[in-house]
């Protein structure tokens, strides 16, 4: 549980405490929980009627009105969309945290340097911690904000909405709001994780931290500009 | 150090969830973006839109009324000419040699009523003697009856030969005419504005379009008139005297303006429509050079063009319900909200729709861009669509509005 404060205060620490007795269902459960809950309360605070139209626009603006009524009728409306929301990210967030482990366990065998497949999880979930602030802060944004706002300008982290605001078929529109600031503490605590773990340089834990977002994000910098 | 520690981490979490919020505050809530006009008095002139071509008021085509070589064309296109000038000559050999031949015919007739009248005169003498011989019984009733006879035998043919001379003055007078025709004169004081038929060609006396059926055409310039068709859709809503613009293919930028003068009463088929011709009578600038014949577009005014309240077209929108009702409706800038008002609909045009009533003037309307309108909802909050981002949007082919301010 005092990993949970020393973390923020002195993340060497923990992880090195953490190598000899790898723990992950504490903070991969808050940072499940506290997405789900921010999610759930936006979409339980939405005006429905207001995020119905407003997906539809984002599907097609070519759509002619009858088009519009009869997608509008097969589509969830905003309650059952934060329920199936909820189930998303219960199931997919834990899906993420294993393929992010087995990426570890797979760069410490390139690497040389043993880790388990527990030591992975145990370091993917205790570097997402500071992902709650983003969910802590969506809560706020909820409350403080109007009914009629879309979920990503809740979201006010990610580079779109905080620094840029670009329209839903802008090239960088994905890359920028899919882009949390947050994501800069994650890599870090990751790679000090890493380095404290193996006694390796910055740079080979920078190197093994960053590569799956560099391939990620470089995929959706290529499709942008293409 | 340590609790400095924990107060620098807490000032950092603090921070990382206060400053976007304070971003997001100075940015403030998300409005959708709207272009907004000012309901107002406008001049609503709806159109009908026509095609046609121009041409001169008093057009004749020249044709000839008898088949002879043409000998001599006196005028060259462009002449001005004046009523009953000699244009053109065709060879009236063919007819002076007929007039010559019933002449002959004629002065024959005469001769043979002279015959006849002598004849006469003979069997009336024969009459007289032989009634003195009967009388005294010197001749027989059978040979009395037969000078009688011979008598009015012979006031018949007198008739009949001054009948034959009347004919035959008929006929010289026909092939008179037919010679008199071979001199072509104008009918109208005009200008030649076409001269298809040349010397040595054979006028032929048809109005069907054969090469050689038309010798001419002359035209009174001096007044101008459209021929334009309209479809039968829109005719009920012409009535004589409205006002027409009418643009030449020639002088795209110029409206010649007139009024309508005639409206067909049967119409012209035409690729399986049906259209009426239209006429309008225009007031042509002298300086243009307009032409017989030129095609022209024209807009037919059916408005008399009083102003009254109206909101751009693209701000009024349509609602079918299922019992397939039209209702009308604009959405109105409220407070920076959008309400959803009904509106009863008059004359539009291309610009401006009237509003006969659900709406004051200075009321704003939302105007645009289509895809934002068509997705608002009563009460969504919205703000003015900023100019620079109104020309982006023009530019990127969204729909072109134009934004009046109070």
């Amino acid at each position: 549980m005092s990993h949970l404060i020393n973390l923020f205060l002195e993340p060497g620490k923990v992880f090195a405490e953490l190598k000899e007795k790898p723990t992950f269902v504490l903070p991969a459960l808050l940072v499940v929980a506290a997405a789900a809950v921010s999610i759930f309360v936006y979409f339980m605070n939405v005006d429905p009627d207001w995020f119905t139209n407003h997906q539809l626009q984002a599907l097609g603006s070519e759509m002619s009105k009858a088009e519009l009524e009869q997608m509008s009728m097969m589509m969830p409306g905003a309650r059952t969309s934060g329920y199936i929301a909820v189930a998303s990210v219960a199931i997919v967030t834990p899906i993420i945290y294993c393929i992010l482990s087995l990426y570890y366990l797979l760069a410490g065998k390139i690497t040389g340097n043993a880790i388990s497949f527990k030591q992975g999880l145990s370091l993917t979930a205790w570097s997402s911690l500071p992902m709650i602030l983003a969910s802590v802060l969506m809560l706020v944004a909820v409350f403080t904000s109007s009914p009629q706002s879309s979920l990503e300008s809740m979201q006010l982290l990610n580079i779109d909405p905080l620094l840029v605001q670009l329209p839903m078929d802008h090239d960088w529109s994905t890359l920028a709001k899919s882009f949390s600031l947050l994501n800069v503490w994650v890599w870090f605590l990751a790679a000090l994780g890493w380095k404290t773990w193996f006694r390796t340089g910055w740079g080979q834990a920078l190197g093994v931290v960053l590569l799956p977002s560099i391939v990620i994000f470089g995929v959706m910098a290529l499709i942008a500009l293409l | 150090m340590k609790l400095n520690k924990k107060a620098v981490v807490a000032a950092v979490i603090v921070a990382v969830i206060a400053i976007p919020l304070l971003i997001k505050a100075g940015r403030g809530d998300s409005r959708k973006e709207v272009t907004i006009a000012v309901a107002s008095e406008q001049a609503i002139r709806p159109t009908i839109l026509a095609s046609g071509v121009l041409a001169y008021l008093t057009e004749v085509n020249l044709t000839s009324e008898v088949v002879a070589k043409v000998r001599e064309i006196l005028v060259k296109e462009g002449d001005t000419v004046a009523q009953g000038q000699l244009l053109l000559r065709l060879d009236p050999e063919t007819y002076r040699n007929a007039i010559q031949r019933e002449e002959a015919s004629r002065r024959q007739g005469v001769i043979s009523i002279e015959r006849q009248r002598l004849a006469l005169a003979l069997a009336d003498k024969k009459l007289a003697r032989g009634a003195q011989l009967f009388e005294r019984k010197m001749v027989g009733q059978s040979e009395f009856d037969d000078l009688r006879n011979a008598r009015d035998l012979s006031r018949v043919e007198l008739k009949s030969s001054e009948e034959a001379l009347r004919r035959a003055d008929a006929v010289l007078g026909e092939a008179r005419e037919q010679f008199s025709k071979t001199d072509i004169r104008s009918p109208i004081s005009g200008i030649i504005v076409a001269l298809p038929i040349k010397v040595g060609e054979t006028a032929i006396a048809s109005t069907n379009a054969f090469a050689g059926a038309q010798l001419m055409q002359i035209a009174d310039t001096s007044a101008i008139q459209a021929e334009l068709k309209v479809d039968e859709a829109d005719i009920a809503k012409i009535v004589v005297g409205q006002d027409v613009s009418v643009y030449a293919a020639a002088f795209p930028d110029l409206a010649l303006v007139g009024k309508v003068h005639q409206i067909a009463l049967s119409p012209t088929l035409e690729n399986q429509g049906r259209s009426y011709q239209v006429t309008a009578l225009l007031e042509a600038p002298k300086d243009a050079a307009l032409r017989s014949g030129m095609s022209a577009r024209a807009d037919i005014f059916l408005g008399d063009g009083s102003r009254t309240l109206a909101v751009p077209v693209e701000a009024v929108g349509t609602d079918v319900d299922e019992d397939k009702k039209i209702t009308r409706f604009v959405w109105v800038d409220r407070d920076g909200q959008a309400h959803k008002v009904l509106v009863e609909v008059g004359l539009s045009d291309d610009k401006w729709e009237a509003i006969a009533s659900g709406l004051k003037a200075g009321d704003r309307v939302i105007t645009g861009p289509g895809k934002t309108v068509r997705g608002l909802l009563e009460g969504e909050r919205i703000s003015k669509l900023e100019e620079k981002k109104q020309d982006q949007a023009k530019g990127e082919g969204a729909v072109a509005v134009e934004v009046t301010e109070e």
